[in-house]
Order: C-alpha cells, then sequence, then structure tokens
C-alpha cells in the first residue's frame, strides 16, 4: 500500500514537472513523458504477479488525460493495454535476466 | 498459462471498474478538470517560477533577460509599423474620407501562465470565469503576438489552446506584399502559412499576421515570421514554415481579449 501511494506521488510530481518545470529546459514539444516513462519501468521491474504497474497505468493515464483535455479514460487505457503486452512478451518470449525488485 | 495468470478474473474485474469509472467522468469532465487544476495551480505555479528562474540563472542571466525584452520590443515595434503600413495604404484608398482610427484598442485581462498540457500545445493560465474569461476569446502577448483562444473556462482558470496546435486554423496575411493565406498548427509549437496564391510574393523573413477575413482574432495581431517559403510546381498554392513570435519558455504572463473597442 506504502509503494502505491509512493508510485502515485512520484506520477503526481512527474506530471506537474513536466508541465511546468521542464517547459524551460527542453525544445518546445520534445519534453520526455515522465509519467509514460515510468509505466513503462514499472512493467518492466515488476513481478509477473504484482499488481503495481496496473494500478501506475490506471493513475498515471488519469493524471495524462486530466491535464490534457482529452477524453478522460484514453490513456488509461492505452497505458494498461501496453503494460500488459510489455509483461506477456517479457514472461513467454523474452528470457533476459531482469532484476525484479516488487 | 500466463495470459491466464496475468488476466486473472479479480484484476480484470477491478480494471474494468476502474477504466468505467474514469470514462463516466467525462459526464462531468469540465468539473473534474477544473478541480484538478485549482488544486495542483499553486504548486504548479512555484514550478514554472522556479524553471523560469533557474533557466534564466543558467541561460545567461541578465544579458538573456536582456535579449528577452529587446524581442519583445522588437515584437511591438513589428506590430506597429505593420499596423502603420495598414492604416497609410488605407489612407492612400481612401483619400478625402474621415480619418480611420489607427489601432484598435482591447479590453483584455492579464493573466499568469501556470503550465503547459502534457500532450497537446495548451496551456493553463490562471483566471477564468472569475475574470469574465469565456470559451473562445483570443489570447495574446504584450507585444500583441497571437498565442491561441481560450477552449475551456474553469471557475478560477482556463484553457488556451495555442495556434500552433494541431486543430488550430487561422486566416492570416503576410504584412508586406498583402497577400493572404491560412496558418494551421503542426504541434510542438511550430507553424506553417498555408494556401498562399502562387502569384503572390514573399521570403524569408517577412512578417504574417492575422488578416480580418478570421473572426477568431483581431486584425493585425502577429503570428509568426517567415522561416523557409516551401515552393511546389504542382501545388497551386504554396506554403511556409513559420517562427512564431510567442515563445512559451520566455512568457510568464499572456492578455486575454475581453472585447474589441473599436
Amino acid at each position: 500500500m506504502k509503494l502505491l501511494f509512493g508510485i502515485f506521488l512520484l506520477l503526481y510530481a512527474f506530471a506537474l514537472l513536466q508541465m511546468s518545470f521542464f517547459v524551460h529546459f527542453f525544445p518546445a514539444g520534445l519534453i520526455p513523458n515522465l509519467v509514460i516513462l515510468t509505466v513503462l519501468c514499472l512493467s518492466i521491474f515488476e513481478r509477473f504477479s504484482s499488481s503495481v504497474s496496473m494500478a501506475g497505468s490506471l493513475f498515471g493515464g488519469f493524471l495524462l488525460d486530466i491535464f490534457s483535455g482529452g477524453i478522460i479514460g484514453f490513456w488509461p487505457l492505452v497505458l494498461l493495454l501496453i503494460s500488459t503486452f510489455i509483461k506477456i512478451a517479457l514472461e513467454d518470449y523474452v528470457r533476459l535476466p531482469i532484476p525484479k525488485k516488487f | 498459462m500466463s495470459m491466464r495468470n496475468l488476466l486473472s478474473r479479480k484484476k480484470v474485474v477491478v480494471g474494468a471498474v476502474v477504466l468505467l469509472f474514469l470514462l463516466s467522468l467525462n459526464l462531468v469532465s469540465s468539473q473534474v478538470r477544473g478541480l484538478a487544476i485549482s488544486l495542483s495551480s499553486p504548486l504548479q505555479a512555484s514550478l514554472w517560477q522556479a524553471g523560469n528562474n533557474i533557466s534564466t540563472f543558467f541561460g545567461g542571466g541578465s544579458l538573456r533577460r536582456q535579449n528577452e525584452t529587446l524581442v519583445q520590443e522588437n515584437s511591438t515595434l513589428l506590430a506597429k509599423l505593420a499596423a502603420l503600413q495598414d492604416v497609410e495604404r488605407e489612407n492612400k484608398e481612401l483619400r478625402g474620407m474621415l480619418q480611420l482610427g489607427l489601432a484598435e484598442e482591447f479590453d483584455m485581462v492579464m493573466v499568469e501562465i501556470i503550465g503547459k498540457s502534457l500532450t497537446q500545445d495548451s496551456i493553463v493560465i490562471r483566471g477564468g470565469q472569475n475574470k469574465g474569461i469565456q470559451k473562445g476569446m483570443p489570447v495574446i502577448t504584450a507585444g500583441k503576438a497571437a498565442v491561441g483562444r481560450v477552449v475551456e473556462s474553469f471557475p478560477t482558470h482556463a484553457r488556451v489552446q495555442l495556434i500552433s496546435a494541431k486543430e488550430s486554423k487561422l486566416d492570416a496575411k503576410i504584412a508586406e506584399s498583402q497577400g493572404t493565406g491560412v496558418v494551421r498548427g503542426q504541434g510542438g509549437q511550430e507553424l506553417v502559412l498555408d494556401l498562399v496564391p502562387q502569384e503572390d510574393e514573399f521570403r524569408a523573413g517577412d512578417v504574417v499576421l492575422t488578416s480580418n477575413l478570421g473572426d477568431m482574432f483581431p486584425e493585425n495581431l502577429l503570428i509568426g515570421e517567415v522561416e523557409e517559403v516551401l515552393k511546389s510546381g504542382e501545388n497551386p498554392f504554396q506554403k511556409a514554415k513559420l517562427k512564431p513570435f510567442f515563445n512559451l519558455k520566455s512568457s510568464e504572463s499572456v492578455f486575454v481579449i475581453i472585447s474589441l473597442n473599436v
């Protein structure tokens, strides 16, 4: 639960940094999307049975939708699909010695 | 096997319920966004200020600030020049008639930028229905450069779609030749001037302004400077890449035009 709360806080902080802080340092439109990168990292480094990336996808996607003006629910669905795909691919088709942290 | 584990019934149900809940928020999306932006605005404003200060410090300090001031002054002078050129032409055409007003005056509200949208070319400003800001109102800089228009107005904040957004289109004219065209947003703060007839001559460095054909912006606002003319023999129209006058990185506040005082 603590981990989930921490990840939610991290995603929220990244969303705010991306919107208001990094705008001044990166050429326009080329700011790395830290929310998506975080969800991708969670999907890669979590254990197969863990649900942290799923929760991260839903919350991170919600933040992307809420701060961008698109349809709410679009990014959660996209991130959820990408996360599921990565986890299945890493479990069944790719044999890499990736340390599973949580 | 793994698919079965990953997509266990419990996870699928929880995921589906959360997704359905999120989709149902679209029914009250304006209120949800308004609440989220209001809650985040103090943090966003501080981060925007911090980012601005740090980038100014590392980007040359006072020299950069001086440069920004000069760029803004240059924009203002270009806008005045364009307005004067227009008036001069009108004077020639309407000799003997009553003198017309030199420039339009706007009823404006100054608002602070507190954030840029995560995935689209839009910004969030501090000021909404409480300052009389409504959907569709044009937004400009102090140097009379077009920024965008308000697409969502919340009680204390508003979202402004930049003219560089992919959905944005506005009628424009070239200050020097008076040729007309349409400026389309390309995303990533890039602009393209399109639909300029082949017979209209223009070159890099020419200034592009809003025209009186569109109803979104008042006439003679600065849009951008022609960076590169893209000519094609097959196409009946000319295109050009524009360098926008509005620079998000060096802007802290913008003006929303509430009404035109012609």
